[in-house]
């Protein structure tokens, strides 16, 4: 009786199981990517290099790549090789583009190249920090569209860097005295103006609060040498006076 | 009492120096002044109380600062010579606060035995302040030089000061001990009763007031008649009544015994009075005789009653058969009561007597060894038939 239920659950996770095996290989083409920064920023320019190895092992003979990015001033090269020698180039100019590929053109390998210039940044978030998309790319085989590559980038400029470097510079030292109301009430505010783009702003209060923070500890550290200072002090003279009672009881002042 | 203390030799530096600790100690007040003085130079760098620049070494042209060896003939004429050395010191001293000097002195040995007869004689022809002496007598088994020396020594000192206070160390000395315990515990001895004595009148600020001061006018007068003085101490445990009854008892009003308390008391200090007196005096002597006494009880003013001195008082008058017996209280806050006894003017001293008898033995002695000395070298050098000739 009992052996029934479990026996339907088995069926159903090997189903899933066949399942999963089934779409796995769809997406195992190899691809490499060479220059995505992790930051960069506003108007700097980036260049990008995505390599795919046997863009027909494992994948249907024909299908369509399509790249997407949030760069600026673009420029897409994609040149499909055979044995290291060109077969095909094409440059798109959009920030998108779709590249079809056919196992008829004998490649066995697609470069694309990115070129393009960082985009400003619309909105200023301090945690998470502002991205943007460098590149994406998908295999689109019919209706079904895989992703091969989806990389970002955190964006900056001078401004904004610096007052994200005073607020980390203040977060540090706030954790290090393990935390102080005042300094993070401070250090808040200064986030709030940071993400309203008064970045000098934001630099004077987070320098605010990190002072705070460095005050707080330095008048921790006073205050623990202060105790430290009377503890050795209070022994001291217990010892003394310890000394002192041992050796008035041990002088007879008696003068008979 | 406040004293200048001139500690000559050895043994007048260590008790001037024990003197010092007691009152430092024990905050008495009773010396204000003190300087040593000696012929070796090792004996001052021992001491500890006295201040370096009121230690001074005399005759460092004749000894070279190794002292004089027993020989208190050289003592005394290097005392004489460096007179103004030792009166460097002692204008230092100022003089307008003491009501006397002591000068303390081992009698059996060189430095002391003989300087202290000098200096005593210098300052009574300088000074108004009476001089008073501190003599110590050697054991008679120190040997027949230092008997001789104290038997010489004592004649002197006795003629130049107004007052030779003795201690005898025959009588204090107790088998087994180390020379130095001994003899620290003989300094400890001596301190304890002339730092009584002369302590009595001596009140400090949060000190009780006696009833009957033995101021030191009394002491002056006591010693006033010259000769030869012995001090008779002895003590006894009480209970300072504040510290063993508490708060408790004192609310209970436990006054039931207070005839009883009065009666012990009473008879406590009649018992200690004797005790001193006849026990153990630092020179052993008949009392009968004495020309003058001092009586001074010391302890808790709760354990010191009129009575009891009145009574101590009158047992002296009548033993000693002298009506000049004066006495007091001297009130202090510890848990023991004493009876010092000072008797002035003592004729009849067995122990001195003994002590002339050897040195006189001891004198003849040493003259047969000398006469017959030349003779027996004689004996020794030459040769029977007088044939040999000395090179030149």
């Amino acid at each position: 009786m009992s052996s029934i239920p479990c026996s339907r659950a088995t069926i159903a996770l090997l189903f899933v199981a066949v399942l999963v095996a089934a779409v796995g290989p769809a997406s195992a083409l190899s691809l490499s990517s060479e220059g995505v920064p992790e930051s960069s920023q506003v108007g700097e320019e980036i260049q990008v290099t995505y390599t795919i190895d046997d863009p027909f092992t494992d994948a249907p003979n024909e299908w369509t790549l399509q790249g997407e990015t949030e760069l600026e001033d673009v420029r897409w090269t994609v040149t499909v090789l055979r044995a290291g020698t060109q077969v095909s180039q094409e440059t798109y100019t959009e920030q998108s583009f779709n590249h079809s590929l056919d196992v008829d053109d004998n490649g066995d390998e697609v470069v694309v190249n990115l070129d393009g210039t960082t985009p400003a940044i619309e909105n200023y978030t301090y945690s998470p920090e502002e991205t943007y998309r460098v590149t994406s790319l998908d295999q689109r085989t019919g209706g079904n569209v895989e992703e091969l590559t989806n990389d970002s980038a955190h964006h900056y400029t001078g401004d904004s860097q610096e007052a994200r470097n005073a607020i980390e510079d203040a977060e540090t030292a706030i954790d290090e005295i393990g935390g102080h109301d005042e300094a993070e009430t401070t250090l808040n505010r200064a986030i709030t103006l940071y993400e309203a783009e008064r970045f000098s702003d934001a630099v004077e209060a987070a320098e605010d609060a990190q002072e705070k923070a460095e005050n707080a500890q330095q008048s921790q550290q006073t205050l623990t040498m202060a105790l430290m200072g009377g503890g050795v002090l209070l022994v001291l003279a217990l010892i003394g006076g310890g000394v002192y009672y041992w050796k008035s009881q041990q002088e007879t002042v008696s003068r008979l | 009492m406040k004293l200048a203390m001139i500690g000559f030799g050895q043994a007048g530096g260590k008790i001037v120096d024990k003197f010092l600790e007691y009152d430092q100690r024990t905050n008495s007040g009773i010396v204000r002044s003190a300087v040593a003085v000696n012929t070796a130079k090792a004996d001052l760098l021992g001491l500890e109380q006295i201040p370096e620049e009121h230690r001074v070494l005399i005759g460092q042209a004749r000894v070279k600062g190794h002292g004089v060896g027993a020989d208190n003939e050289l003592g005394a004429e290097i005392a004489e010579e460096d007179i103004d050395e030792i009166q460097g010191a002692i204008d230092n001293i100022p003089v307008h606060e003491i009501d006397a000097f002591l000068v303390v002195s081992g009698l059996g040995g060189g430095t002391g035995s003989g300087g202290s007869p000098v200096i005593s004689k210098h300052l009574k022809r300088i000074y108004t302040e009476p001089v008073y002496g501190l003599g110590v007598l050697p054991g008679g088994d120190e040997g027949g030089i230092y008997t001789l020396n104290a038997a010489r020594s004592f004649q002197t000192f006795v003629r130049e000061v107004d007052n030779l206070l003795v201690f005898d160390n025959d009588s204090w000395r107790k088998t087994g001990e180390s020379v130095q315990g001994g003899y620290d515990h003989i300094n400890e001895e001596i301190v304890r009763r002339f730092g009584v004595l002369f302590g009595a009148g001596e009140v400090g600020a949060g000190d009780n007031v006696a009833e009957s001061v033995v101021d030191s006018s009394e002491i002056i007068n006591t010693l006033a008649g010259g000769g030869v003085s012995t001090v008779g101490y002895a003590s006894e445990d009480v209970e300072l009544s504040g510290s063993s009854g508490g708060l408790l008892s004192r609310f209970k009003g436990d006054e039931g015994g207070s005839d009883m308390d009065t009666a012990n008391t009473t008879n406590r200090i009649t018992s200690l009075v004797r005790k001193a007196a006849l026990g153990r005096l630092t020179l052993p002597c008949e009392i009968e005789g004495a020309e003058r006494a001092l009586l001074v009880m010391a302890g808790p003013s709760q354990h010191l009653n009129r009575k009891g001195i009145e009574r101590g008082r009158k047992w002296l008058e009548e033993q000693t058969g002298s009506m000049e017996v004066r006495g007091g209280d001297y009130p202090t806050n510890e848990p023991r009561v004493a009876a010092a006894v000072l008797l002035s003017g003592i004729h009849n001293v067995p122990r001195i007597k003994e002590l002339q008898q050897i040195a006189i033995e001891a004198q003849d002695n040493i003259d047969d060894i000398r006469q017959q000395s030349e003779d027996n070298l004689e004996q020794l050098v030459e040769d029977d038939e007088d044939e040999l000739d000395p090179l030149f």
